[in-house]
């Protein structure tokens, strides 16, 4: 090893205790940091999760118009959807897909009537590409051999007071114009822990939707659900060339602008809590490099004197600090990554704050996640630090006056 | 030829308000080979003058040449680069880096230099056999004497083959028997290698070792005297 290398590595132990507490604080900073990103990682996944598995997919085809103005008027054909339908079902990357027919309506009770979102399904497809049919609490789910049931959620069904075996009448307009109705029997009660959906949102058969709507072969969107939510863009711009005219392919970004930009703002937010962080960070390292400059004054006097140059100096500092952000990156990630593993398999209960944030999408235990890149970034970032923040100290050192310096004893 | 060339030097510094004269017009010669002791009581400005020889300091007026190099003119960066070729250094106390062992003690200018990572090894294994301390090439400087600090401190001053090793007090921290070994090795080393050896010291066992004295009192030279 470099003698200066070996130099800079033992400075730092001279004052062990000193070494130790400031090392733990870089530790905890990291780790902290780490754990910081890991809740927030974790919230938007959960959020991307819930919003993906309940009723989103990955890629969503739909009648050009739906996307913006969901009117029955804007269904589509699925007569025309042959090609992308063989694509979907020869790609390696498709989980799953299900034609679903979605419209606005009303629900009406005897004593309630609520604006909700009718969903038109296909029983043994929609149970790949979401989660209601897990999420059935009481009752069962739907059943091409039992028409004329619905399915609603357990906040819609405390809401109405009414339960399994209750009758309900669903009314929305028609493609015309005129309004269809169908009365229907709760058969089965679901929470998929998102409350605003579970309010807002019932499932039929789809065959039910089309008779209610006057519809023949029409749907109003075809769910896609992939493996990897990382080929989402790719597998959307595969489909929409084997799309008939009048026909979107729409990935979930373009779906859910509001998780995009919450991402972004929720990235952007964080800066300032891992920036304290790091200014916490850089304060013990200038603070513990100027202490144990000033305890080797007269040893730097001397290296001067016998011709060590100024820039052979800040290397040593700068060195010492490196050195110092280097242990604190290895054992600040461990515990930090340690944390989040732990919480990400245990989760954290968030059962106080529940009914908040299932409106938020999000359940009530949260799973920490971190990915490579996040931990990559937090590590470089205290790397960068330690090396910014001890020019100051370094440069202090390579300013000094040798004959000054000497006569500083000890 | 004359080694050092020190020609009607000032130094001033300001204390406070007051401005202190170390040094009044000195003018001093000295040769490759000697081994002169600059004597004097404190104050009387031997250490400054050994400060402003080494371009650790710079004069307030007059010249200093060493090895035909004008000191007084010379920038920081070129002064350091002599101090690295041509001067060994010897402090009073506290002259190792306590983090490096004996040997990289002695190591450590010829680091700065460029020199090899293997000559540098044999060379200051070398070096501590001959002041004696070859067992205790890796020890650290907290495990060892005094004496022994300071003799590692001499090899790591000689062992590039500089113009002129520069002692401030070397002897200043030593008992009288430590200090006369360490005296013993220099003079055999001025001997040996034709080493041209400074001292400032009050202490007169130096003064005794010495083969030339020269007496300094309130910033001059009070005498100058060849033994």
């Amino acid at each position: 090893m470099s003698i200066l290398f070996k130099m800079a590595w033992l400075n730092i132990w001279r004052n062990k205790r000193r070494a130790a507490i400031l090392l733990c604080a870089m530790c905890a900073g990291l780790a902290g940091v780490i754990v910081l990103m890991g809740v927030t990682e974790g919230w938007i996944d959960e959020m991307l999760e819930s919003a993906v598995r309940t009723q989103e997919g990955h890629v969503k085809i739909m009648g050009s118009g739906f996307n913006d103005n969901p009117v029955i008027e804007n269904c589509m054909s699925t007569e025309l959807l042959g090609k992308v339908y063989d694509r979907l079902d020869s790609d390696h990357r498709v989980a799953a897909w299900a034609e679903r027919v979605v419209v606005q309506g009303l629900l009406s009770t005897p004593r309630h009537s609520r604006i909700i979102s009718i969903t038109g399904i296909d029983p043994s497809r929609e149970k790949d590409v979401s989660i209601i049919r897990s999420a059935v609490v009481e009752g069962s789910f739907l059943s091409e051999d039992e028409p004329n049931r619905i399915l609603i959620g357990q906040k819609l069904s405390d809401k109405l007071q009414k339960g399994l075996g209750k009758k309900a009448v669903l009314m929305s307009q028609q493609v015309g114009g005129e309004l269809g109705s169908s009365a229907m029997r709760i058969s089965g009660i679901f929470n998929t822990g998102n409350g605003s959906f579970d309010e807002n949102t019932v499932f039929i058969l789809k065959s039910d939707a089309r008779q209610m709507l006057n519809l023949s072969n029409q749907v109003t969107e075809t769910v896609v659900l992939l493996n990897d939510i990382d080929d989402s863009e790719a597998v959307a711009a595969e489909l929409a060339p084997l799309a008939p005219q009048g026909v979107d392919i729409l990935t979930w970004k373009q779906r859910l602008p509001f998780i995009v930009e919450t991402l972004d703002m929720t990235n952007r937010y964080m800066i300032p809590f891992y920036a304290i962080f790091y200014i916490a960070m850089a304060f013990g390292i200038v603070n513990t490099l100027l202490m144990a400059i000033g305890e080797r004054t007269h040893e730097i006097g001397v290296m001067l004197a016998i011709g060590m140059t100024r820039m052979r100096l800040v290397k040593i500092v700068m060195l010492e600090s490196f050195f110092i952000s280097l242990i604190a990156v290895v054992v600040g990630c461990a515990v930090g990554v340690g944390i989040v593993t732990w919480y990400g398999q245990h989760g954290i209960d968030l059962t106080a704050f529940a009914s908040g944030l299932e409106y938020l999408g999000v359940g009530k235990i949260l799973y920490l996640r971190i990915s490579a890149a996040g931990v990559g970034w937090a590590a470089a970032a205290t790397v960068a630090i330690s090396l910014l923040f001890s020019i100051y100290p370094a440069a202090k050192a390579a300013r000094l006056v040798p004959v000054e310096a000497i006569r500083t004893i000890g | 030829m004359p080694l050092i060339e020190v020609e009607n030097i000032h130094k001033e510094y300001e204390d406070g308000k007051t401005t202190v004269h170390a040094l009044r017009g000195i003018d001093l010669t000295i040769d490759a080979g000697e081994f002169t002791a600059i004597a004097g009581p404190s104050g009387s400005g031997k250490t400054t003058l050994l400060n402003l020889i080494s371009g650790l300091d710079a004069v307030s007026a007059g010249n200093i040449t060493l090895d035909s190099v004008d000191i007084s003119s010379a920038s920081a960066r070129k002064l350091s680069q002599l101090r690295l070729e041509k001067i060994g250094f010897v402090f009073q106390a506290y002259n190792l880096v306590p983090v490096l062992t004996a040997r990289e003690n002695v190591e450590f200018t010829m680091l700065l230099q460029g020199v090899p990572s293997g000559e540098r090894r044999k060379r200051s294994l070398d070096m501590l056999e001959r002041v004696g301390l070859g067992e205790y090439a890796d020890r650290k400087p907290t495990a060892m004497s005094g004496g022994q600090q300071q003799r590692v401190a001499v090899a790591r001053a000689i062992v590039t083959h500089p113009r002129v090793v520069l002692a401030d007090e070397p002897t200043a921290n030593l008992d009288s028997e430590t200090g006369s070994r360490l005296l013993d090795l220099m003079k055999r080393l001025n001997a040996e290698e034709d080493m041209t050896f400074v001292f400032s010291t009050h202490d007169p066992m130096v003064m005794d070792y010495s083969t030339r004295l020269v007496r300094l009192h309130d910033g001059k030279v009070k005498s100058d005297e060849r033994k």
